[in-house]
């Protein structure tokens, strides 16, 4: 069984996508903020990171700098889900910090979520 | 005309009181005759015994005054008015029998008027016009006085007794007439006023005199101070309606009224004035052209006081009067408007500058000094670009040569700049809007300009914090957006168990809803984007009919579901680069070009029921006025709902949705079409429509070519 790791500081929608991953069959672990990320990831060590970009304190981009540097936790595949907007800036950023996919929320249905985390998974 | 009578009169009086004898007065008189009624000739006859006695002739030849006297039996014009007492008004000659027929063969019209003094005709006074003139009322009324005057000065000269009196007429006169002169220049009218009414007064041998204009709030004749020889309240209390006594009646009918007896209504008037001794009266409207300001009225205690001549005099000196009333009364309006622009320029809080026709600053208020710092001393005799300078939206320079303050001077069109800049006393620089609006004076022609200008600094805080505002708002909606969205996909995809058909269109028809909200929000993210100028356009070249086949391809299984033909079309195109396909090099924006392609076909599709959504991309051609040469046209054309004309010109305004029965269920926000425009503007293109209601529409809009 997959596991997957919702770091997303939104309950609201932490939950939506968590109650997603177990209808699919996924081990989920959540994770409220940027921090909290960064101790759970390598405790749970899960298959793949669903990791949003706008948190306070510690943001996305800085989650993924500190996990690519842990030997542990660098090849975790990961996929922004964000509405940060399609901004090159952000996509470019991204794409250089080795992440695999950037899904923008609002624009992606839950199922459309479920494909790429799927995708990902095989890759892996 | 008015002028010019009392200046007349002032000069035959003072002719005929420095003339030593009869013959030394008449040449020096008819040229001031002449001149002041602008007539050819004239002539001056005497009564002697039963002979009237030529005495002077100018401009009819010596040989007139050859002629001999004319007795009373040979009668003709002279004679018929030394017996009538009244002018008479020739206006053919040639019709008439006239006894000297040098006359006859020269002149074409005539007037002639009896020369009377202390009731008594003391001869005849003719003059003469070579071509054909209507004489009018005014004319003759002014010819009649200065005969009378004349008379006067005669029967003065022959009777040394009188002399003194004239010699006192001589000097009110002429300082009547000083007055008349300086109306111009003076600028205490009160005084003025008093002069005047006290002179006519005197000259007419009056008891009071009063100037009585018309309130039109109060719909009364009232008394202005000041007057003569009545107090404030004697003032006060002299009103009348305007059909009460003579002075109603005078200033009704807008002729003068002589009344040497006192009626019962113009008694009543009188007693409530305190004016009960009064028994003669003269009154006179004052006119200025069409318009009765008002009468001027003066009193007598003596029954039968005045004459027809005091009248026609009184006549002639009114309309000097009402001169002066006129100017008075404007120059206390232009006074207290001055006092209001004056007032309303220190009180606005908006900046007001005024320059002369060479764009010269020559006024600041002092709201203008406290937003730009400067004081209006330092500023005037210098040129805007001088001084505050003028900066465009992008804070570059604006040149002398391309003010629009020289703009407006020139062609005297109202201009408005929206977000300028100008600079302060300390160097620095802030964000104004201008209004620029051309003077001008009495003739139309542009002396100068006002320029009004607002500090916006503020404003636009303002209107940044809203749209950051907005921008964190509509983020935050977003979020709960997708939850429900979520939540929402995955019940219809039975996540939660099968779904009985009717809960299943239930749940379809909120997630459409949600999705509305969803375009909402996401159009207003990019009204705001747009508005504040965070949207970044970063132009690269890129082949756009590869785009098209992109969007084409994303896009067609809206357009399957609808059943409708969606295609692309190269038209015209540029020859490939090496290449066997067909391609149209753009420099643009990739992904907002993307969201132009896309907004436009999925509107097209939105919009159309049945038949097709065709796209070309064609270079452009001189014969369409829309676009320049260098440029890329794309053509979204569909065969859907079309729109009105009048539809079509609101088409790109924020808000803006065509309403009809066909477009209620279609749902939008009314902004894609907005921002649409807003994205091609941005890269340098136009966007336009073509459309047949009922036929379909077409979407163009063009880019620069690469």
């Amino acid at each position: 069984m997959a596991k997957i790791l919702i770091i997303e500081d939104d309950v609201v929608l932490s939950r939506m996508y968590q109650k997603k991953f177990e209808h699919e069959g996924f081990e989920v672990a959540a994770a409220y903020s940027g921090g909290e990320g960064l101790q759970k990831a390598p405790q749970e060590l899960p298959d793949v990171i669903l990791l949003d970009i706008m948190m306070p304190a510690v943001d996305g981009f800085a989650v993924i700098r500190t996990l690519k540097k842990d030997e542990k936790t660098k090849n975790i595949p990961i996929i922004i889900l964000t509405n940060l907007g399609t901004s090159q800036i952000f996509i470019d950023e991204a794409k250089r910090l080795g992440v695999h996919d950037y899904l923008i929320k609002y624009k992606t249905s839950a199922k459309e979520v479920l494909e790429t985390v799927k995708k990902n998974l095989n890759k892996g | 005309m008015e002028g010019i009578a009392v200046d007349t009169l002032y000069q035959i009086t003072k002719i005929a009181a420095e003339a030593k004898d009869l013959p030394s007065l008449w040449e020096p008189l008819f040229e001031v005759v002449l001149k002041t009624l602008k007539v050819d000739a004239g002539t001056i006859m005497t009564l002697e015994g039963d002979f009237l006695v030529r005495r002077v002739a100018i401009g009819m030849g010596q040989d007139i005054m050859k002629e001999p006297p004319i007795p009373s039996a040979k009668g003709g014009i002279s004679w018929s008015v030394v017996q009538s007492q009244k002018p008479r008004i020739i206006t053919d000659l040639s019709k008439e029998k006239i006894a000297s027929k040098t006359l006859s063969e020269t002149m074409h019209s005539l007037v002639t008027v009896p020369m009377i003094t202390r009731s008594q005709v003391i001869g005849v006074m003719s003059v003469f016009t070579r071509k054909e003139r209507q004489f009018s009322d005014k004319d003759v009324n002014l010819a009649q006085t200065v005969a009378n005057q004349a008379a006067g000065a005669i029967v003065n000269i022959r009777s040394a007794e009188i002399l003194e009196e004239n010699r006192r007429r001589l000097a009110e006169l002429g300082a009547l007439n000083e007055l008349s002169r300086s109306i111009g220049t003076l600028f205490n009218f009160e005084e003025t006023l008093f002069s005047i009414v006290g002179l006519i007064t005197r000259l007419l041998r009056a008891d009071y005199g009063a100037i009585i204009l018309f309130n039109h709030q109060e719909k009364l004749l009232k008394a202005v101070l000041p007057a003569v020889n009545l107090n404030d309240w004697q003032v006060k209390d002299l009103r009348m309606r305007s059909d009460e006594g003579v002075a109603g009646e005078s200033f009704c009918k807008g002729v003068p009224v002589l009344a040497n007896k006192i009626d019962e209504a113009t008694a009543k008037v009188l007693s409530r004035a305190k004016l009960t001794d009064v028994k003669s009266t003269l009154i006179a409207p004052l006119k200025i052209k069409s318009q009765t300001l008002g009468v001027i009225q003066i009193f007598s205690k003596t029954e039968k006081n005045f004459t027809e001549d005091d009248l026609r005099l009184f006549t002639i000196l009114s309309s000097q009067a009402a001169i002066v009333v006129n100017s008075s009364y404007m120059y206390r309006e232009i006074e207290e408007e001055r006092k209001k622009d004056s007032a309303l320029l220190s009180s606005i809080g908006e900046g007001v500058l005024a320059v002369d026709e060479s764009g010269k600053i020559i006024l600041l208020n002092s709201a203008g000094e406290q937003i730009t710092g400067f004081l209006e001393e330092e500023l005037l005799s210098k040129k805007i670009t001088e001084t505050l300078g003028l900066w465009g939206k992008d804070k570059k320079i604006i040149e002398e040569k391309n003010s629009p303050i020289r703009k407006v001077l020139q062609d005297g069109k109202t201009a408005s700049l929206a977000e300028v800049y100008l600079k302060k006393h300390d160097g620095t620089l802030f964000p104004a809007n201008l209004s620029i609006a051309a003077t001008r004076d009495a003739d139309d022609k542009i002396i100068g300009a006002i320029v009004v200008f607002r500090d916006i600094t503020r404003e636009l805080e303002i209107e940044q914090m809203k749209q950051e505002l907005i921008s964190i708002a509509t983020h935050e909606l977003r979020t709960p957006i997708t939850g429900i969205k979520g939540y929402l996909d995955m019940i219809l995809e039975g996540d939660a168990g099968e779904l009985s058909p009717d809960l299943k269109e239930m749940v379809t028809e909120i997630t459409k809803i949600n999705q509305r909200l969803g375009d909402l929000v996401d159009d207003l993210l990019n009204v705001g984007r747009i508005e504040q100028g965070r949207i970044e356009i970063k132009p690269v070249e890129m082949d756009i009919v590869k785009l098209i086949d992109e969007v084409i391809s994303e896009l067609q299984i809206q357009a399957k579901n609808k059943g409708l033909e969606l295609k692309s079309e190269i038209l015209n195109t540029y020859p490939a680069k090496g290449g066997a396909k067909s391609e149209c090099r753009v420099k643009a924006d990739l992904e907002r070009t993307r969201q132009i392609l896309i907004n436009l076909i999925g509107n097209a599709i939105k919009y159309t029921q049945t038949g097709s959504v065709t796209v070309t991309a064609s270079k452009s051609q001189i014969s369409n006025l829309k676009s320049q040469n260098n440029e890329v046209i794309v053509s979204v054309k569909d065969t859907g709902l079309g729109m009105s004309v009048e539809g079509q010109k609101k088409l790109f305004e924020k808000f803006y949705r065509i309403k009809s029965d066909k477009t209620r269920e279609i749902s939008g926000t009314g902004l894609g079409l907005w921002i649409t425009k807003k994205l091609v503007e941005k890269q340098g293109g136009k966007i336009w429509v073509e459309s047949v209601e009922g036929k379909g529409s077409t979407f163009n809009f063009s880019l620069p070519r690469a």
